[in-house]
């Protein structure tokens, strides 16, 4: 899913020098990406996108400086996401909370949570911590290696595999209790009929 | 049933696999090229430029950093009791002392012949010395050590601006007064060759003016080399004596005599007379080789 870091190379250049054609390139290239990142964290379509356009005008106002491959510029856009989520995050929990009858209906990709996400998954995923959330995605979904991901999270590889590891052991465990739960209810309401 | 790595990995796409409409992609497209045009063109040349000069900044930080120690244990090698580099020396001297343990020595050495020669109180100079000399005992008393020790050790000591001589006994210091432009009088009866001509002070008319005492009871023979204390008298026709008044010498006993071995007690008439018309008399020379001379 995540494109090859050596295709961005010859972006890069471009995007130094802000040109317009280069930044609808790397858009069109990572933004895909991007956007399961950032939703894995806030489980909002909006909200997800608004933190990639974000990351992308952010790059577009420091891009002269910028050092670094194709790799670095990937890594330094999921950077710039992740800190965009953790800051609507914070900015979530300053809320006060809105009484349930005044929202609006929800919409298949519009405002608040996405009601299309896995509810199982979803509560074995609040067990993890942010950390071990993000690289469960970024492993998973985005299908980065582990120094990709202590690159994008600024860490080592072995604290990535580690986190990794011990999170994989930790879904497994509580999405195969809920199977082994499912299945029996099954075979109990199979037993009755 | 426990799930596999395959399995949980399909579940995580399907519920987290999300892209970007596009729409969206298109309106963010958009947007990011309608904020370029409006950022101030800044040219990478410049970036780069700025990137070199601050690794040539860094650099320099780095290299200043690693010099200045080294600068400044370099400028305290030269310094001595009292200045402000002197405590960096005795850290460095320390370290150096463990491949060159006659490091403190000569160091303390070369710090008495500065501060000699520099114009430090005399009582500064003899505790470096004192220093010096702990210093060499310390490390076994070599002989190169302490010979070169006792020679800036005599240097110090012979010199005029040196007052103190802890090291020497009162009778091996030389008296500056012998070494002064007038009055220097030899224990002889003569004077010494940078004393002007007697007659300036006293005429010649004036008989005697540096008679030495004769009396028999002043003689104490003691075998030992002439002193350069003279031991002057009144002249014979009770003319006043050419000395200062003996009272205030510390030299001389309140009653004008001096104590024994004395120059005087030495002499006979004969000799005090060959002594005052002798006038170059080499007695300062064997004097000075044979008492001070080291």
């Amino acid at each position: 899913m995540a494109p090859d870091p050596s295709e961005l190379d010859h972006l890069v250049d471009g995007i130094r020098e802000r040109s317009e054609k280069a930044f609808s390139d790397l858009h069109r290239a990572v933004a895909n990406g991007l956007m399961a990142h950032a939703f894995g964290m806030l489980r909002d379509r909006q909200a997800a996108e608004d933190a990639v356009q974000q990351a992308f005008l952010e790059l577009a106002k420091t891009a002269p400086s910028f050092r670094g491959d194709g790799r670095a510029l990937r890594s330094w856009l999921y950077r710039a996401v992740r800190f965009n989520c953790l800051d609507e995050v914070r900015r979530r929990k300053r809320r006060p909370e809105v009484p349930t009858e005044t929202l609006p209906e929800y919409e298949a990709h519009g405002t608040g949570i996405d009601m299309n996400l896995d509810p199982d998954l979803e509560d074995a995923l609040r067990e993890l911590t942010e950390l071990q959330r993000n690289i469960i995605i970024l492993k998973h979904v985005l299908e980065f290696t582990g120094d990709e991901i202590a690159d994008i999270l600024n860490t080592n590889r072995a604290a990535v595999y580690a986190s990794a590891a011990r999170a994989e052991r930790k879904l497994k465990k509580l999405l195969g209790r809920v199977r082994s739960h499912d299945h029996a209810a099954s075979v109990w309401v199979e037993g009755r009929l | 049933m426990k799930m596999d790595d395959r399995q949980l990995t399909t579940r995580l796409r399907s519920a987290y696999g999300v892209d970007m409409d596009d729409a969206a992609q298109r309106d963010q497209i958009a947007t990011i090229a309608s904020v370029l045009t409006t950022l101030p063109p800044e040219s990478p040349v410049a970036s780069t430029m700025l990137e070199r000069w601050r690794t040539k900044i860094v650099a320099l930080i780095a290299a200043v950093s690693l010099a200045s120690p080294v600068a400044v244990a370099v400028a305290a090698e030269g310094t001595v009791p009292g200045d402000v580099l002197y405590p960096v020396k005795q850290v460095t001297e320390d370290f150096r002392s463990v491949f060159d343990p006659t490091i403190s020595a000569r160091h303390r050495i070369q710090e008495a012949e500065q501060m000699h020669e520099s114009g430090h109180p005399s009582t500064e100079v003899d505790a470096v010395l004192t220093d010096a000399d702990n210093a060499i005992d310390d490390i076994g008393d070599p002989v190169e050590l302490r010979s070169q020790w006792a020679e800036t050790r005599d240097r110090i000591m012979m010199s005029d601006e040196h007052e103190n001589t802890p090291y020497t006994t009162s009778d091996d210091v030389p008296d500056s007064r012998y070494e002064s432009e007038h009055d220097v009088v030899q224990p002889s009866g003569g004077l010494s060759d940078n004393a002007t001509q007697p007659t300036d002070r006293y005429p010649m008319d004036d008989p005697a003016p540096h008679e030495f005492s004769t009396d028999e009871s002043s003689h104490t023979d003691t075998g030992t080399e002439h002193d350069p204390t003279p031991t002057p008298v009144a002249p014979v026709d009770g003319g006043a004596a050419p000395q200062e008044d003996p009272a205030s010498d510390p030299d001389w006993n309140q009653d004008g005599t001096t104590g024994s071995n004395t120059e005087s007690d030495n002499m006979s008439p004969e000799s005090s007379h060959d002594a005052t018309t002798d006038q170059s008399s080499d007695w300062t020379t064997d004097r000075t080789d044979h008492d001070w001379g080291n």
